[in-house]
């Protein structure tokens, strides 16, 4: 009986953690690179690291809006502040958005290459980039994750008395799961942390039970209720817009010391025009703080959100937990390093299932096996190098190309998907030769992030030895960051290439054969 | 396991969606709060519910203790709301 | 104060880490032991430090950001730990004293 209940949960955990794995990385990777997502729109857009800060004047920007789009459906501001010192306008018409950063003083909007930039990896960590499905896609893994979480508790039950253990001197199956678990157990409050907030987010899309029975599905009817949202349709008579300089600074005395963040038309230029001012916050848990809300013709108060219900608010602090927008740049280092750790522990995972049942595999069994292995290479280390190629393509695609941020993402994508027909290639041709394209693709990587610097340094102004010395240290991290990593990654390859033997002087270590002469042979 | 899986999945769907629902209507407190505090749980009672599936000592027994309560709240709320 | 925390995160970890015989081995030498209530005692210290790092956190940025910026630097310094034992157990050791020196400084000091 207790026999097939631990059957059922390492099973649960096996597949689960396999199936789901290899997507649940990569979800997780870009999610670690989006903690850093406005350092890296702004490392990716170099015309702007010579702007010179300053506060935003809401009437310029509000002037250059009804020039650029006076017809918009709506308008969106974006404050500049400490991560992003320049400020952005953007409007949205028939669906389609624009974005342009603009400067501060007088409004006008300053050429820039386009870009996604940290955006990308945000938008691809939540939804793939596939709207919706994505995000349900997203959704079902993240289920899948709590699941094998709890299982791999259950399962790797040695975990408590081999805490603080790691072999890597050991066999190669030992060395892997050491590193599995210490990056499960020690991570293992962030991984739960992060699964179930990241999924508290959408809970409207993913579990609309309450929507249905208590409001008959109407999503508007909730937010009316829970936000006090208010919107209504356009008059279609035109009216002027008051000063949003004059607005501001009244809902600037709804919230206590904060800042606004950003600030939204409806309607521009309608007399039914509505003017949202959001609050910022960095100063608390909860990512919603607060929105006042404006009539645009006539400036009078329609309505002031300050997100006080307990359990609205409860969601709020535990969406804010996952978006980290709170305590500056040590938590955001706190989060990247763990949310490193946790997409370790699924590569390290993905790699266990191969290590586990390497040799046990003949004919026709072996087609599965080499599939998970070349699959793996590809979720892992392919990942690793198309980040770096969209690193690389940002630098060196023509700053004023048609459609230039597509290029981006066609590139990294084009880079996602040799480094799978490479992986998948060398499996079946080279009759698995794993060792070898694990290898061979976490070389390539560690090279394209570690010359990263040096690129920058030959196509932009703004590299370490500019930025060093001037202390522009959100931008010099990017470019240490992924020096560190093609170091990290290099040295991991040279690792897998040059494995340890037992060594006598790791006296911790268990007497353990090595198992080093077999490794990736099949 | 096949079973087992389509009870994690389906069933543990449907279990949670039928307690979300019970919890929004039953919960005593403001609408909008009562949606939000039974969603925020709905995740822990679908995590639990997949577990079970699997730690069942049946896959029959699975899909019964899914069910059973799936109905029942499933027809609470609906005559509640 | 969140530089104390982090040291006394490590400084648990590691009395947690010394506790056990087999890492005790590994930082102190192959033959020495110290008897089992003094290991019992360097285990109950170290829940001890612990439990002071998490009010050291929360001390220094509030009762908001204070238990998540402490599970962080928990996991952190249990990453430096456990990936530093095999490769250098004698740095691992170094560092658990030399985070324990310098936390009164941190509290004068900053």
């Amino acid at each position: 009986m207790k026999e097939s209940f631990s059957q059922s949960m390492d099973w649960l955990h096996t597949w689960a953690g396999l199936l789901f794995g290899w997507l649940l990385f990569a979800i997780f990777f870009t999610g670690t690179l989006s903690v850093f997502d406005q350092e890296i729109t702004r490392w990716m857009q170099p015309e702007l690291h010579r702007v010179t800060p300053a506060p935003l004047d809401l009437d310029a920007a509000s002037r250059t809006l009804n020039q650029l789009a006076p017809h918009a459906d709506r308008w969106v501001i974006t404050l500049p502040y400490d991560r992003k010192p320049v400020g952005a306008i953007g409007w949205q018409h028939d669906g389609l958005s624009t974005l342009k950063a603009i400067d501060s003083r007088t409004g006008t909007v300053i050429p820039r290459r386009e870009t996604r930039g940290g955006d990308f990896f945000f938008r691809f960590h939540y939804q793939l980039l596939l709207d919706q499905p994505g995000i349900w896609i997203v959704g079902v893994s993240a289920m899948a994750m709590l699941a094998v979480l709890v299982t791999g508790i259950v399962i790797h039950h040695r975990i408590f008395k081999d805490f603080f253990t790691f072999r890597p001197s050991a066999s190669f199956h030992r060395s892997w799961l050491d590193a599995h678990n210490v990056t499960g157990v020690l991570v293992f409050p962030f991984h739960v942390m992060i699964t179930f907030t990241g999924l508290v987010i959408f809970w409207a899309i993913y579990m609309p039970a309450g929507i249905q029975t208590r409001y008959e599905g109407d999503m508007n009817a909730f937010w009316a209720e829970a936000e006090l949202f208010f919107e209504r349709e356009p008059a279609n008579q035109p009216a002027p817009l008051v000063s949003l300089a004059d607005l501001e600074r009244e809902a600037r005395n709804h919230w206590k010391d904060g800042q606004t963040r950003s600030i939204v038309v409806e309607h521009p230029g309608d007399r039914h025009a509505l003017v949202h001012m959001y609050r910022r916050s960095d100063d608390r848990l909860s990512l919603d703080s607060g929105r006042v809300t404006f009539d645009g013709a006539g400036g009078a108060l329609r309505a002031v959100w300050l997100n006080e219900n307990p359990a609205y608010l409860t969601q709020s602090v535990l969406t804010g937990l996952h978006f980290v927008r709170f305590g500056g740049s040590p938590m955001r280092w706190l989060y990247f390093g763990m949310g490193l750790a946790a997409s370790a522990m699924i590569a390290t995972g993905l790699v266990l299932w191969v290590v586990k049942r390497q040799g046990r595999h003949a004919g026709a069994d072996a087609v599965g096996y080499r599939l998970v292995e070349g699959l793996n290479v590809a979720a892992v280390a392919g990942l690793l190098v198309a980040t770096a190629t969209f690193f690389w393509a940002n630098r060196l695609l023509l700053p004023d190309l048609e459609a230039r941020d597509l290029w981006e993402l066609r590139i990294f994508f084009a880079a996602w998907s040799l480094c799978l027909g490479h992986a998948l290639l060398h499996e079946f041709l080279r009759d698995g030769a794993s060792l070898k394209i694990w290898t061979t693709q976490l070389v390539l990587a560690a090279l394209l992030f570690g010359l990263l610097p040096i690129l920058n340094a030959f196509t932009t102004e703004s590299h370490l030895f500019v930025t060093l010395p001037q202390g522009q240290w959100h931008l010099a991290a990017v470019d240490l960051t992924t020096l560190m990593g093609g170091l990290v990654l290099g040295w991991t390859a040279w690792r897998l290439h040059h494995p340890v033997r037992t060594s006598a002087r790791s006296c911790h270590t268990q007497p353990v054969s090595s198992s080093s002469g077999s490794i990736g042979s099949s | 396991m096949t079973s087992r899986v389509a009870a994690a999945a389906l069933g543990g769907y449907a279990l949670t969606y039928a307690c979300t629902a019970f919890l929004s209507v039953v919960l005593p407190l403001a609408r909008s709060e009562a949606v939000v505090t039974a969603s925020m749980v709905s995740f822990l009672i679908y995590t639990a519910a997949i577990l079970w599936a699997f730690a069942a000592a049946t896959p029959i027994l699975a899909w019964f203790v899914l069910l059973i309560p799936t109905v029942l709240f499933g027809g609470l709320s609906w005559l509640m709301s | 104060m969140s530089l104390a925390a982090f040291l006394l995160s490590y400084g648990g970890l590691f009395a947690l880490c010394l506790a056990m015989p087999k890492h005790y081995r590994a930082m102190c030498g192959a033959n020495a032991l110290p008897p089992r209530p003094v290991l019992l005692m360097t285990r109950i210290a170290g829940w001890l430090i612990l439990g002071l790092s998490f009010v050291a956190s929360v001390d220094a940025v509030g009762w908001a950001f204070g238990p998540v910026q402490w599970v962080g630097y928990l996991a952190m310094s249990g990453l430096v730990l456990v990936f530093g034992l095999p490769y250098s157990p004698r740095l691992v050791l170094l560092l658990g004293i030399l985070a324990f020196l310098a936390v009164p400084l941190t509290i004068i000091l900053i």
